[in-house]
């Protein structure tokens, strides 16, 4: 699965995704509520304003305050003779400061600054005797400083246990929530630091701390209600938190998908740094125009951020997804309450900004959980790695090991042969020498002794050839002509030795080559007694080697028929390498093929 | 007494190591009978070897590898090391590696087969003392495990040259110089030359045995 979007298409389908789920908080919105029984909900009031007084129809909302003065106005409803027990009056909504009497004598404290109830329910009981009498009036005097504003919802009165528990509905649903998201944030924000300090290349940790404790500043606004320094620089610092965490996400999710891009976010800072300064500098006329441009500013770079996720890629499709529909119900939620704010499309008593920090957690979730599994199935990697690494390393030191020992064994093998060499050279090869040398020098000629002695003198040499020259059968040959020459030499006879190319014998080895030693010998030795030749021809090729002759020749099938020793036993030799011996012979000589081609 | 008879006479003195009665007899006669050539000594251990050579200082040593009381390599080296122009071959059997290699490093220029003909004995013993290097297909053969560039160090494959190489790989397959030069198209001196470098740069690598055992047993 891919995204297939292009950037504009990515931005199209973010902007319609934000404005679908904006029109459903919008219209589902008004459809949640319940009807509490024993309750009586006012709806009508006679509504003064500096002594103005006409009836209107709750929920009644005034112009926000841009100046220094506090202004008041005043809602009085008549309470009608119900059966019901009246003790007690919720206000679900209202704004800014209120002070409530009932027939005229006072149920709430004189209002300070500190008790305002922008987003908070007030609720107050009374004793039923207050009704007793013919005024059966109820009065909310609401007042409100710089930067607020007069408003009032539809009232509730009747009994306190039946008022009690919307109050309480009201109250979770208005400040709770807001605080169980303010200690969920104080806990990102640890975890968020944690793994900034910890992670220090991923540096979109970093970017999701600032937008934590951006958060954690706007949640102070909702859950305290009161401001902690003079009202005009915490609203600065409030709206400005909103729109840093704006940025943040926007830096998170392009550093969490590689993204180089960051013009805009500079350029939406910079804007927005500029609007800030201009509120600060206390012109009121402008100030409604600056939060407004600062929020257009953050909502394209929102909308920007949220196209990210959408950008082409095969990385991630379903995370990419989620995190994605994460991010649009959270943008949703707090347009909603801008909308809201401004009194356009979203009812004034349906505020959902509680709601729009609940799918950001749900991203941090997603997006810890989907950290967690993929360093596991990482982790999981790398011990398959490991453990293949480790079999290979110890596949190769086996291998190591065993040819260790066969060199120690060769070389134990090369020692005992050199053992065995030193007891032929010193021992037999030394006493054959010195009983030929003695027989030679005998008044009495034994040509039979001689030669037998010769001849195993030869053949020895050839053992100790074969056993020393293992690799290359032509410098065996070359060490076999050395041996043998002196025997021409004393026939008065000479070599052509044509030796070239590398005889590749079927079955290479020691005692191959000594076989094929000792026919060769036997071939040169028979050319030499019985040939009556001058010169013996050697040669070699990859699959042949050629012993020949300039000599009388001899005939093969009388040779063969009687059976000849030499002929033989060349036969014999022959099969053993598993080579064919073809001997012709003709009165220009014999020729004998070894052939394993 | 010998270094005037030598200029004198052109007769060159030679000691015989060797420690079979037959074997030495028989080499005595052969050796004396060049007219060039004259056994000045023979001797059968290593200790007489050794005085024999400081007392009459022969121009060349022959000498065998196992004696009964130690090694010919010590004889080689103690001729080599000697103060007065003296050769020294090997006397041995087969002409095997261990003992060749090694007294060709003590200085020996080669060694004589005891099966060679007498006048094949006169004739070696002749070219070395001429200042010649003779050299079998089974020295060539050694030499060239040496130098094999897949099995033998860096060193080795640098001792020799292209052409010395060739020379080598020539004479182990059993060619003799002449056939070599002809081959090469080069002079038979040109090829003796060949041989002697081949020679002086095994003597002057220090560590050519090494090289060479590394070589054999395959730990290289």
């Amino acid at each position: 699965m891919t995204l297939p979007f292009s950037r504009a298409f990515a931005i199209g389908t973010s902007i319609i995704s934000v404005t679908l789920l904006v029109l459903v908080f919008a219209f589902a919105l008004p459809k949640f509520g319940w009807d509490i029984d024993d309750v009586l909900r006012l709806t009508t009031a006679e509504h003064c304003v500096e002594g103005i007084c006409e009836r209107s129809t709750l929920p009644g909302v005034g112009a926000r305050n841009f100046s220094d003065s506090i202004i008041a106005e005043t809602y009085r409803f008549e309470i009608p003779d119900v059966s019901g027990e009246v003790t007690g009056v919720l206000l679900p909504r209202l704004s800014d400061l209120a002070q409530v009497r009932v027939a005229g004598i006072a149920i709430s404290p004189v209002p300070t600054p500190d008790a305002r109830r922008w987003n908070a329910p007030f609720f107050l009981t009374f004793p039923n005797v207050l009704l007793d009498g013919p005024r059966r009036d109820l009065e909310i005097t609401l007042m409100a400083g710089r930067g607020s504003r007069i408003s009032l919802s539809p009232i509730l009165v009747g009994s306190v246990a039946s008022l009690e528990f919307h109050y309480q509905a009201v109250a979770i649903y208005r400040v709770g929530l807001a605080r169980i998201a303010f200690g969920l944030t104080v806990i990102a924000i640890f975890v968020f630091a944690v793994m900034a300090l910890l992670q220090r290349r991923e540096r979109f940790y970093r970017w999701l701390l600032v937008a934590n404790l951006a958060q954690l500043v706007f949640l102070w606004h909702i859950m305290m209600r009161f401001d902690p320094i003079d009202t005009q620089s915490w609203l600065l610092i409030w709206v400005s938190a909103l729109h840093i965490h704006v940025f943040a996400m926007y830096r998170f999710v392009s550093g969490y998908l590689n993204l180089k891009t960051r013009k805009l976010g500079y350029l939406v800072l910079s804007v927005q740094a500029l609007c800030i300064f201009l509120i600060w500098c206390h012109n009121p006329n402008w100030e409604p125009w600056l939060i407004g441009i600062m929020a257009v500013c953050s909502l394209i770079l929102y909308i920007h951020t949220l196209s990210f996720w959408l950008l082409p890629s095969r990385r991630l499709v379903h995370l990419r997804i989620a995190l994605f529909g994460l991010m649009s119900i959270s943008a949703a939620g707090v347009i909603a309450e801008a909308l809201r704010q401004i009194g356009w499309l979203v009812p004034y008593d349906r505020e959902v900004y509680h709601l729009a920090t609940a799918p950001i957690f749900l991203l941090y979730l997603v997006m810890m959980i989907h950290h967690l599994l993929s360093a596991q199935a990482a982790n999981r990697r790398l011990i398959r790695d490991l453990r293949g690494r480790i079999k290979a390393r110890m596949r190769e030191l086996k291998e190591t090991h065993e040819k260790l020992s066969l060199v120690v064994e060769q070389e134990a093998v090369s020692h005992e042969r050199q053992r065995i060499m030193m007891d032929l050279h010193d021992g037999v090869g030394g006493q054959l020498v010195n009983t030929l040398a003695y027989v030679n020098g005998h008044p009495q000629q034994d040509p039979v002794l001689q030669d037998a002695l010769a001849g195993a003198l030869r053949d020895l040499g050839l053992m100790v050839d074969s056993l020393q020259m293992t690799g290359s059968v032509v410098q065996l040959l070359g060490a076999l002509r050395r041996r043998i020459e002196p025997m021409l030499e004393t026939a008065g006879m000479k070599f052509d030795w044509e030796i070239g190319e590398e005889p590749q014998l079927p079955t290479p080895g020691m005692m191959k080559n000594l076989t094929l030693l000792r026919l060769v010998q036997e071939a040169i030795t028979n050319a030499v007694r019985h040939a009556n030749a001058t010169t013996v021809k050697v040669t070699t090729t990859q699959d042949k080697v050629i012993i020949s002759d300039d000599g009388t020749g001899f005939d093969v099938a009388l040779t063969a028929g009687r059976s000849g020793i030499g002929i033989l036993s060349m036969r014999k030799r022959a099969d053993e390498l598993g080579a064919e011996l073809y001997i012709t012979s003709g009165p220009k000589g014999t020729s004998v093929t070894l052939n394993w081609g | 007494m010998n270094n005037e008879y030598q200029k004198n006479n052109q007769v060159r003195t030679v000691l015989i190591v060797e420690d079979q009665k037959h074997t030495s007899d028989r080499l005595r006669e052969a050796i004396d009978s060049a007219r060039s050539l004259k056994v000045i000594g023979n001797c059968q251990t290593m200790s007489q070897a050794l005085s024999m050579l400081a007392n009459y200082r022969p121009d060349f040593v022959l000498t065998d590898i196992g004696l009964p009381d130690g090694s010919g390599i010590e004889v080689i080296r103690a001729a080599a090391a000697a103060d007065w122009p003296c050769e020294s071959m090997v006397f041995t059997v087969f002409g095997d590696e261990r003992n060749v290699l090694s007294a060709i490093r003590a200085g020996a220029k080669g060694y004589i087969l005891k099966t060679s003909h007498a006048k094949d004995i006169v004739k070696e013993i002749e070219i070395v003392l001429e200042g010649g290097a003779p050299i079998s297909p089974q020295i060539a053969h050694y030499l060239l495990t040496i130098v094999r560039g897949d099995t033998a160090t860096q060193e080795g494959k640098d001792l020799l040259t292209e052409r010395e190489r060739e020379v080598l790989g020539l004479i182990a397959k059993g060619y003799k110089r002449g056939e070599i030069a002809s081959q090469m198209a080069i002079t038979v001196g040109t090829v003796g030359n060949h041989i002697h470098n081949i020679y002086r740069k095994l003597n002057a690598s220090s560590n050519t045995e090494a090289v060479f055992i590394a070589g054999k047993s395959g730990i290289l």
